[in-house]
């Protein structure tokens, strides 16, 4: 159960301030899968960030479980990230020396606090089921884009964590593969009961989800 | 997988940029341990070279300066002849040899000369041991004169003086020919007509310009009494650090004793130069090698501030962030720190024999301090990067690149 109250951000940009958020609430069951939708600039991914723990509102609150995450400790916080939220970006964000298999066993060695290096197995199951087996010695590079995407959900999923979420995860790629992506979400969503949340242009993209939030210029529709 | 796999396969990936920050580092290191290398060489060879020369610690008259021993004034002070009496008779241990000194500049009407009243170790030898030891100059079976003995420079070696007649002088080299004096020659000074004995090789020391006669000639033709001017002593290194010392200032009350270790020769200040330099360069290499080592760092957290964020975004501490840059800095500077080692002592084993005419070996514990020295500075240099790191916005991730 995921609550947000009242929340407002504000960059405090070098060129003024630019409202983010305006004065949202939303609350979120789990298990769902909620597309966020809303034309560029609404506030999609500052949303986004800020239930993903990584941007702190400038006012409201953000509670997850009944825990306020912003009033964790930065490590804490980072922990709480680790653990409990996968995080899917348009960018996949993997690192472009370490292997498939390596990225995804960065966030168990996160987790393990380096103590123990036995997340070999569970990295390799998590890209078999992405159907990657014989990509886990690959370099990012070495990839293309659909499969980089889905190393990059193998390693969201690395820590199994209760909220995945995903900005734009399909927005760089071709409608087959982004069909693909979907439905990997969705199997997520429906066999695991992950809850979901996915910004995403594409109307094709956010039919897949079960709720769906609408943005403009930082406020809800 | 461990986090040190990703601190190993970021490390090369940038390897000319990894060359270039290690360059100050290493440089600096090699420069640092190829002086010291060779200021240790050197140091050795001075210990066995002031051995060489006989006396290591000196009894000078309690208002004496050093300064004194060297310029022999006319008016230098004295004390009497009968403290040598007084330490043999102590029987300390460690004064493996010693000669009284009277020392005089005079004029001999055209020039100055320096006249030296020694005792021969003959008339000295009342105590077997004397004789046994030797006159300044002989191994006393104390020093290590390493394995070779590579150091010891004909030269500086003394021959003891077993025999002097009392109207005969032996005449250090310089003063020879500038007297223009041969063996068997006379010498007059204060209206005492000496036979030339001997001409003495030269030492390069403040020997060659001094003329020695018998004790007691010189203190009669001085009109001195029973005075002398110093006691040299040959003590044994490890008695002088035994307190040796401290005896005899108890037996002596009323006089200066000092080591040669405090009077300046010119090896030593050469080293103490050395030493010096050192100290300037491994001032200027911890802020250059740092500031080097700084600058790469920081320009690699720049350029991998999406990886870091990224990182930061799916569970790393600040503590791992810290162990990532950190633990690379640590290999950085332990790498810079070998290689300089390297460079440096072979640096040492080449120039040295050429630049100071000293066979060099390379010194294994100065890997120790240079890895040491070079971790730090990379630390160092490295910390204000690393903190910068582990404060970035994780945020930034979900921005396109
Ligand atoms: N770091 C920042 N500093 C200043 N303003 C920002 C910053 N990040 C976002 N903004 C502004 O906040 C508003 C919302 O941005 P956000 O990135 O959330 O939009 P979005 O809906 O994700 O857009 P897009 O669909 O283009 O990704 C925009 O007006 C944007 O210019
Ligand atoms: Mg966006």
């Amino acid at each position: 159960m995921i609550q947000i109250t009242d929340v407002t951000k504000i960059y405090n940009g070098p060129r003024g301030q630019v409202t983010g958020l305006d004065r949202i609430s939303i609350s979120i069951t789990k298990g769902s899968f909620v597309t966020v939708t809303g034309s560029s600039g609404s506030g999609k991914t500052t949303l986004l960030v800020t239930l993903g723990g990584l941007l702190r509102p400038t006012t409201g609150s953000v509670e997850v479980d009944g825990q306020h995450i912003y009033s964790l400790k930065k490590n804490q916080l980072s922990r709480y990230r680790n653990r409990k939220i996968g995080f899917i970006l348009q960018t996949f964000n993997l690192i472009p020396y370490l292997n498939a298999l390596e990225n995804v066993m960065i966030p168990m060695i996160f987790a393990s606090e380096n103590k123990n290096g036995g997340c070999h197995p569970r990295a390799e199951s998590l890209l078999e089921r992405m159907g990657l087996r014989e990509r886990s010695l690959h370099l990012p590079r070495e990839l293309s884009i659909g499969q980089q995407q889905r190393v990059a959900i193998a390693r969201a999923l690395a820590n199994d964590p209760d909220l995945i979420l995903a900005d734009e995860p399909t927005g760089n790629l071709d409608p087959a593969m982004a069909m693909e992506i979907l439905e990997i979400l969705r199997k997520l969503n429906e066999d695991e009961d992950k809850t979901i949340i996915m910004v995403t242009h594409s109307p094709m993209a956010a039919a897949f989800g079960t709720h769906r939030l609408d943005l403009r210029n930082g406020r809800l529709i | 997988m461990k986090l040190n796999t990703i601190i190993w396969k970021e490390l090369f990936l940038r390897k000319s940029q990894l060359v270039s920050a290690l360059l100050a580092v290493t440089l600096g290191i090699a420069v640092i341990v190829g002086i010291q290398t060779v200021a240790a060489v050197s140091e050795k060879a001075v210990k066995i070279k002031m051995e060489n020369l006989g006396a290591n610690i000196l009894v000078l008259p309690q208002s004496a300066s050093v300064d004194d021993y060297y310029a022999a004034d006319i008016d230098a002070p004295t004390f009497p002849e009968a403290y040598v009496e007084r330490i043999l008779n102590s029987a300390l241990s460690g004064v493996d040899n010693l000669s009284p000194k009277l020392t005089r500049r005079i004029d001999t009407g055209s020039t100055n000369v320096v006249l030296t009243g020694i005792l021969p170790s003959g008339e000295l030898a009342a105590k077997p041991y004397w004789t046994i030891s030797g006159l300044s100059g002989e191994d006393t079976g104390h020093i290590h004169k390493g394995s070779s003995g590579k150091y010891a420079d004909p030269r500086l070696q003394r021959t003891a003086i077993e025999t002097l007649n009392r109207n005969d002088v032996l005449v250090g080299k310089v003063v020879a020919e500038r007297l223009n004096l041969t063996e068997g020659g006379t010498i007059t000074l204060r209206n005492h007509v000496f036979t030339v004995a001997g001409i003495l090789p030269e030492t390069g020391t403040v020997d060659d310009n001094r003329v020695f006669a018998h004790l007691h000639t010189v203190q009669g033709i001085l009109g001195i009494g029973s005075q002398i001017s110093c006691i040299e002593i040959m003590g044994c290194c490890s008695a002088i650090s035994d307190g040796l010392l401290g005896n005899l200032r108890n037996i002596l009350p009323d006089t200066r004793i000092t080591t040669i270790g405090q009077i300046v020769s010119t090896q030593i200040e050469t080293n103490s130069l050395m030493e010096k330099i050192s100290l300037i360069f491994l001032v200027i290499i911890l802020i250059v090698g740092a500031i080097s080592i700084g600058n790469f760092m920081w320009a690699n957290v720049e350029e991998r501030k999406r990886e870091i964020g990224t990182m930061i975004a799916i569970g790393a501490t600040r503590g791992i962030i810290y162990r990532l840059f950190m633990t690379k800095a640590l290999v950085l500077g332990a790498a810079g720190g070998f290689f300089g080692y390297i460079i440096g002592s072979a640096g040492a084993m080449i120039l040295g024999p050429r630049l100071a005419g000293l066979a060099v070996a390379p010194m294994a514990v100065y890997l120790l301090y240079a890895v040491l020295m070079a971790v730090l500075i990379s630390l160092t240099g490295s910390f204000i990067p690393t903190f910068r790191a582990s404060r970035l916005d994780p945020s930034l991730i979900m921005q396109e690149v």
